[in-house]
């Protein structure tokens, strides 16, 4: 272990400047966001600029990770015969635990430049440890794509020429997964798992092949295989097992919760031919009790006219839209004019045809809904005024400003951060903050006075640097005069619980919208 | 048990061989050199001995293993110095010795001091920003100051100006002399092949086709040198042994590969009675060219 240290040791040495500048691309992030002045309403285009510039640096920060893995290996190059460790005492396996190290820093090093601002912000255990999970995910999907290739690679072109093809490789796959028409939804989740996991053990495979037997056509065909693999399954597998798979970590709240389709309304989102249409489904939610809601994350649907070919499908993630509605947009395929028994992929069919169809033969639906078990959590409550805020752990709230205006409303700056938020994305930290931060439906203004509860839309919420400062600007109000009954209220929807539905109904009753 | 033991090796790079079926003993204490033109599959013998390469038959064995079965038990006793190796040039000379120092127990730190200063190495200097010489002297004091049991040097006077090579032969030499090692060495540089080889193995196209101690080949190569002084020369019919045979004006000059005086003064005296015969000794190198040439009219003739 002391060996694999010093190994360790002296990449740690030769890549610290680089690391350092690497490190510094989120830290200067941060300390923007945390000391510049939000920009005001008015200054919609400077908001614009710096939005993208933290996005242009979030996206080196992703390719610079991708590139340090390649410059970790390439001290001590697996390929070739020219490499100067094999000819040392160091076997492949010291070699190898010394650059996941290496690579287990790439994980860590973000995580610890950006604790402290966590820490400073009021982040619990909890928050900080959610918020690291995500930086560190992500982070490992990027070395881990890189580890394999840079293995193989006896020089940087090689390594870059193999990136290009280890990226096309399996995206054709996906994208031919997701384009292929009639398989159905838990097949398609299935092969999603499968070639997730053929990846994964793609990547070990390889990797430690190389290491341990420098043996580079042989690592290059396990990778080749593996490629070859993943394709296959995203195209052919048809065995649903994520079906099967049984949901036992389901706590009471989930497992009462059931859901039940009723109806349906349907419009061509283009009249005379349509290549899509919107659904709005009904569906009956029973089981939660008070205050609990649940959220649709995704959902597969299939509507069928029978065994045969006569099936409609969308993979499409559903929303929520009103109380107990779910809407969602469906792909439709078929020919132009051809009967509804020659729906094929990838061709528009006449919106009427369908609609006739729909209205005249009840379908059978069957859909995998997931979502989430959400409970609302009041982070915020404090009066409408300049300078006023508060702060709770993994969230705060500062009005920076309050301006009447003309129409009789007002204009208000918030700053807004908060660790609640699930990390989405595969960049590091795009977006790590989202949903019920950025979402303006989750803002409130009450007025206790007049009784009155109203949502408030932020006109421009700002994701600044994606570090959890959020700029929201109200820019029209009109309940009534702001003085001191009015509070801003924020509320999250804190998730408690997941939940996975497969559910089925024999006959669909369709409504004609008016759209 | 010879340190270093080549069976029957043959090394394909796709269709070409590089090496074929070649066999070679290296005696613990010797220090051997191959020698042989471009080509001749010095370098990939000794990438296979270090396992940088795989054979594609036959094996390698260093210190009784398998070359490809080494392990950093046997890799802490060999030292392998070769001027086309990847070094990490990033590294100052003292970084460099410190990274190398702990995978050695047996590194003699007394000896990387001295060596450091009789190299006249700057120690803080980047490996990328030394010269050529500079660059191949620290990289052997790298690998001299663990006293390795088994030295390969792949070409380490490639390059070379003569002050470096001699402080680099003498840093051999020098250390060779405290220690019991073997060492096997490729090169073109036949004037410190001979200040240091104690035996050497002539390759061609992939083979070995001789393999003898320099004091053996010393002693029985001679250029014998003949005065006609217009006396009768029967011309025909020369012994194998005699090369390089040429005549210029009344002087004929060869090298026997056989020689003593017992034999080769008689023989001379049958083809030409009146002439003077003189022989003297030839170098190493002087030897080579004799037997590389040789070779080569045999393999044209062959062909």
């Amino acid at each position: 272990m002391k060996l694999v240290w010093h190994i360790f040791k002296k990449d740690a040495y030769r890549l610290r400047w680089i690391l350092a500048l690497w490190l510094a691309l989120p830290a200067v992030q941060m300390i923007y966001v945390g000391l510049a002045p939000l920009p005001s309403p008015e200054q919609k285009n400077v908001v614009e600029v710096i939005r993208y510039f933290f996005v242009l640096l979030t996206l080196i920060q992703a390719v610079v990770s991708y590139l340090l893995v390649m410059s970790l290996i390439d001290d001590d190059l697996l390929a070739g015969n020219q490499a100067f460790w094999p000819t040392r005492p160091i076997s492949g396996r010291q070699l190898l635990e010394a650059k996941l190290l290496g690579v287990v820093l790439l994980w860590l090093a973000p995580v610890a430049v950006m604790a402290p601002w966590w820490l400073a912000h009021g982040y619990g255990w909890h928050e900080m440890g959610k918020a690291a999970g995500g930086v560190v995910l992500t982070q490992a999907f990027v070395t881990l794509w890189a580890l394999p290739l840079a293995a193989l690679s006896p020089k940087s072109g090689v390594f870059l020429v193999l990136t290009g093809v280890g990226m096309v490789t399996p995206f054709v796959g996906l994208a031919a997964a997701v384009l292929s028409p009639d398989v159905a939804p838990g097949v398609q989740e299935s092969r999603g798992y499968l070639g997730a996991a053929l990846w994964l053990a793609t990547v070990v495979g390889v990797t430690a092949h190389q290491f341990m037997t420098r043996r580079t056509l042989r690592s290059a065909g396990l990778l080749v295989g593996g490629w070859v693999g993943i394709f296959c399954v995203m195209c052919w597998w048809q065995w649903d097992f994520a079906s099967k798979i049984t949901w036992s970590h389901e706590s009471p709240l989930a497992a009462n919760l059931t859901l039940q389709p009723q109806s349906a309304r349907v419009a061509a989102l283009h009249p005379g031919l349509a290549s899509a249409g919107v659904f709005t489904l009904k569906m009956q939610l029973s089981g939660l009790p008070e205050p609990y809601a649940a959220v649709i994350d995704s959902a597969k649907h299939t509507i069928a006219w029978g065994a045969q070919i006569d099936t409609l499908s969308s993979d499409q993630t559903a929303w929520t839209s009103e109380y107990g509605w779910v809407a969602w947009a469906m792909a439709l395929n078929g020919k132009p004019d051809g009967p509804m028994g020659e729906l094929r992929s990838g061709a528009a069919i006449k919106a009427s045809m369908l609609m006739e169809r729909l209205l005249r033969e009840a379908p059978a639906y069957s859909g995998v809904l997931r979502g989430r078990i959400v409970r609302p959590v009041v982070v915020a409550d404090l009066p409408v005024r300049t300078g006023a805020s508060m702060q709770r752990s993994g969230y705060g709230v500062r009005v920076e400003s309050v301006q009447p205006m003309d129409t009789g409303g007002f204009s208000a700056v918030v700053k807004v951060f908060s660790a609640d938020a699930e990390p989405v994305g595969i960049m590091p930290w795009t977006d790590e903050y989202r949903s019920s931060v950025a979402n303006r439906e989750y803002y409130f203004l009450i007025n206790r006075r007049l009784g009155r509860i109203e949502a408030l839309f932020a006109s421009q919420p700002v994701l600044l640097g994606s570090v959890g400062t959020l700029g929201v600007y109200w820019q029209r109000f009109t309940i009534g005069a702001i003085d001191d009954e009015c509070r801003l209220v924020k509320v999250v929807f804190r998730p408690v619980d997941i939940f996975r539905r497969t559910i089925t109904s024999p006959r669909l009753e369709i409504v004609p919208s008016k759209n | 048990m010879n340190p270093i033991e080549i069976r029957q090796l043959t090394r394909r790079y796709g269709r070409l061989e590089a090496v074929h079926d070649l066999s070679l003993d290296v005696p613990g204490g010797s220090i051997c050199a191959l020698l042989g033109p471009n080509g001749a599959g010095k370098t990939t013998t000794l990438k296979v001995l270090l396992n940088l390469l795989p054979p594609t038959r036959g094996e390698a064995r260093v210190l009784g293993v398998d070359s490809r079965k080494l392990s950093p038990s046997e890799l802490r006793q060999i030292g392998y110095v070769s001027e086309s190796q990847q070094q990490p040039d990033w590294m100052t000379v003292r970084q460099f010795l410190d990274y190398c120092r702990p995978f050695y127990p047996t590194w003699d730190l007394a000896l990387e001091k001295t060596l450091l200063a009789r190299f006249d190495l700057p120690p803080e200097r980047k490996l990328k920003h030394l010269s050529r010489g500079m660059r191949v002297k620290a990289i052997l004091l790298s690998v001299l100051a663990f006293r390795p049991k088994v030295l390969v040097l792949d070409e380490p006077f490639s390059g070379l100006d003569p002050v470096v090579r001699e402080d680099v032969t003498s840093g051999l030499l020098e250390t060779a002399q405290a220690g019991d090692w073997t060492v096997l060495l490729a090169s073109h540089d036949i004037e410190e092949v001979e200040r240091l080889a104690d035996r050497v193995a002539l390759l061609e196209a992939g083979q070995v086709w001789l393999d003898e101690t320099v004091e053996s080949l010393l002693k029985r190569f001679r250029r014998v040198e003949v005065d006609l002084q217009e006396g009768p020369a029967q011309m025909d019919a020369l012994p194998e042994t005699w090369l390089k045979f040429e005549r210029a004006g009344s002087r004929v000059t060869f090298v026997d590969s056989r020689y003593s005086r017992e034999a080769t003064e008689p023989a001379c005296r049958a083809r030409f009675p009146e002439a003077a015969v003189t022989a003297r000794p030839m170098t190493l190198r002087e030897i080579y060219i004799a037997l590389a040439r040789r070779e080569r009219k045999s393999g044209e003739a062959a062909a």
